[in-house]
């Protein structure tokens, strides 16, 4: 008695402990990958972060962001896009401001950046095409930067902050976006023409990545082509001085650099994603594989541990099925017995998952983990249907399967047990 | 009413055969209080396994009420076991999971006509039979073995079967004890017609019976 509650607990136990791992791990990509604030139009967006080059006479690449040349004669051009906008990813940097010293990120984009974002402005509004034209000394910063520096909800638009001995004027201030929006983050934003980080005419690498903003989903495939096409026309030649490093083993010192092939990809943001993954460091792709494997082991353990206790269950009430057998029960009817019960206990185990999983994301969402403070997790109902779907199959066959066994044996093997 | 054929049953582990049964010939008539007697380990439990149609003999065909049952299938096996024959087994084999009343309901739950109310109404009167009405929320862990043995005797007649098989039904229980079972047997065998197979140790149970079949080494000897 005692033993079959223990079994049927751990066994509960094991269900939701499975389904809450899931569910909260697809809310955490999901986050990633769905549009979410300031990013809302993911879904019609597409992402050029790179752009390869390589020279295979010499046997040596380069990959680097794009060059606002680039960017503006190559990519702006291009027939079916309704918008592109280029902006560096945020760095974080030490300097002065307003006499205090600071790690701040700084992020410099064009006008078009800020029609694409969606952001919440607290006060004031983006850049503008003045602002980039006639690289004013304008800039956006965020709520967080505005009450560490001005104070809690000042009126800041119109004041100046002092950056490294540079006088600045606010035109904006936005709410500030999650971390996992990596083409939105930054605290200061200020016009790409105040770049000053040298960049030679006609060459093809700098710092920018292009969103590309199309009129709707169905133009990005054409989108996509356009660009590959487009890459057979981009002259190579203005490249020469760009860091490269050497293919394979060859150890060639690479005199002159002359680029022949250029690869560069328009991706969809889950692409953008993935490819920010693989083509990062290898520190960080070793990171990355170690937490998927941490992830897919942490799903399989409790996965095994179900199908053992669930067979282990079975075992355990072998007697049980040949008393039930002995006095009229058949196989069939012992069978069906055991399958509602496993149904009832995955149903009631994928309850209790949905109810942690929103416990624990209601926590997340309030308190934000580690550095990320603000994150908007959702369930998602189609993985929830699934997993429940799947946990109910192999419930099934692993609560099933060995009943329908154990009650096609001869009663008396059955007794024995 | 039961009719065994050239019964013979050989258990095969990896390393030994034990022949169980040898060639064994019976007929139980209709309304018959038989009983089995034998050294331990003679094939008894085994024969009435078989009887019971919880076994399958290694060779050999039974027919019970003129039906052949070796072509059975599985569900008509167990409709058939569920109607006709009632169990009581040496180890009691009560489920420990349920109260007294839920395991004395058991057998009816394999009846769809029988309604949850009559469950309840013919469990407590098989329990009333036995004299255990006063333990019927208590589980099988909680009773003594002589108690174990009258639950278990009460889910074998709860269904009012045609034909009871009692492995040692008395082994358990004192003299005075053995006695009323021996009544209750012998009670349903004389007003209700029920044919009853009995393995016993106790030759006084026996000689109560319409006859005898002793059992030596798997073979009948008388
Ligand atoms: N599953 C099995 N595997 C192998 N041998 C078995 C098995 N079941 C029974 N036997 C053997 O068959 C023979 C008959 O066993 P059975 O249980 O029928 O004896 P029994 O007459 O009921 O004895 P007891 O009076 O002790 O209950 C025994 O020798 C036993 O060892
Ligand atoms: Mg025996």
């Amino acid at each position: 008695m005692k033993r079959r509650k223990f079994y049927t607990f751990i066994s509960l136990f094991g269900i939701s402990l499975t389904l809450t791992i899931l569910i909260v791990l697809t809310a955490f990509i999901d986050s990633l990958l769905a549009p979410d604030y300031p990013e809302v139009h993911r879904n019609r967006s597409l992402y050029v972060q790179r752009v390869k080059l390589l020279d295979q006479t010499n046997n040596s690449s380069s990959i680097n962001p794009l060059s606002p040349f680039f960017i503006k004669t190559y990519i702006k051009t291009l027939p079916l896009v309704e918008k592109v906008s280029m902006a560096t990813m945020a760095v974080p940097m030490n300097t002065y401001l307003n006499g205090q010293k600071g790690k701040v990120s700084i992020k410099y984009t064009d006008a078009e950046f800020w029609d694409i974002m969606q952001f919440n402005f607290l006060e004031g509004k983006g850049l503008t095409l003045e602002n980039v034209d006639k690289s004013d000394n304008a800039v956006v910063i965020t709520g967080d930067l505005r009450d560490q520096y001005f104070g809690k909800n000042q009126p800041v638009v119109g004041k100046t902050l002092e950056m490294d001995d540079i006088q600045y004027r606010i035109v904006g201030v936005v709410e500030g976006s999650p971390i996992t929006a990596v083409y939105a983050g930054g605290d200061i934003y200020m016009p790409c023409s105040l770049d000053k980080s040298p960049q030679k005419t006609g060459e093809l690498s700098g710092r920018y990545h292009a969103i590309i903003l199309a009129k709707s989903t169905n133009d990005l495939s054409n989108i996509q082509s356009d660009f590959i096409n487009m890459l057979h026309k981009v002259p190579l030649g203005n490249d020469k001085d760009v860091a490269q490093r050497k293919l394979g083993k060859s150890e060639r010192s690479g005199d002159g650099f002359e680029p022949d092939t250029i690869v560069a990809h328009a991706e969809r943001y889950s692409e953008s994603f993935t490819s920010n993954m693989i083509d990062s460091t290898s520190s960080d792709t070793i990171f990355f594989t170690i937490l998927s494997i941490f992830a897919l082991l942490f799903m399989l353990l409790p996965a095994l541990n179900l199908i053992n206790v669930n067979i282990s269950r079975i075992m355990e009430r072998a007697s049980e099925i040949g008393i039930r057998k002995a006095f009229g029960a058949s196989a069939g009817t012992l069978t069906v017995q055991f399958v509602i019960e496993n149904v009832i206990l995955t149903l009631l185990g994928g309850f209790v998952a949905i109810l942690l999983s929103t416990l624990v994301i209601l926590y997340v969402n309030a308190k934000g983990i580690g550095p990320i403070k603000t994150m908007n997790l959702n369930i998602n109902w189609f993985v929830v249907a699934v997993a429940m779907v799947l946990s109910l199959v192999f419930g099934l066959m692993s609560g099933a399967y060995p009943a329908w066994r154990m009650s096609k044996l001869p009663v008396v093997e059955a007794l024995k047990n | 009413m039961i009719t065994l054929k050239n019964i013979e049953k050989v258990y095969r582990t990896d390393t030994i055969e034990t022949l169980a049964l040898n060639n064994i010939n019976l007929e139980v008539s209709k309304g018959e209080f038989l009983s089995i007697m034998g050294p331990s380990g003679c094939g008894k439990s085994t024969l009435l396994n078989i009887m019971g149609l919880l076994d399958e003999p290694t060779k050999g065909g039974i027919q019970i009420d003129n039906q052949s049952i070796t072509s059975f299938a599985d569900k008509k096996l167990s409709a058939f076991r569920n109607q006709k024959i009632g169990f009581i087994f040496q180890s009691y084999h009560l489920i420990n999971d349920l109260s007294v009343l839920d395991n004395v309901e058991l057998p009816l739950l394999y009846r769809p006509s029988v309604s949850a109310s009559e469950r309840r109404d013919l469990a407590t009167k098989a329990l009333e039979k036995v004299g255990l009405s006063n333990r019927m929320k208590h589980y099988p862990t909680q009773l003594s073995g002589g108690q174990r043995q009258r639950v278990a005797i009460a889910r074998a007649i709860v269904g009012n079967p045609s034909i009871i098989l009692a492995d040692e039904p008395t082994g358990n229980l004192d003299s005075n004890m053995g006695n009323e079972i021996m009544e209750i047997l012998e009670n349903l065998n004389k007003s209700d017609g029920t044919t009853i197979v009995m393995v016993t140790h106790d030759e006084n149970m026996a000689k109560r019976t319409h006859r005898l079949v002793r059992l030596f080494d798997g073979s009948q000897v008388a």
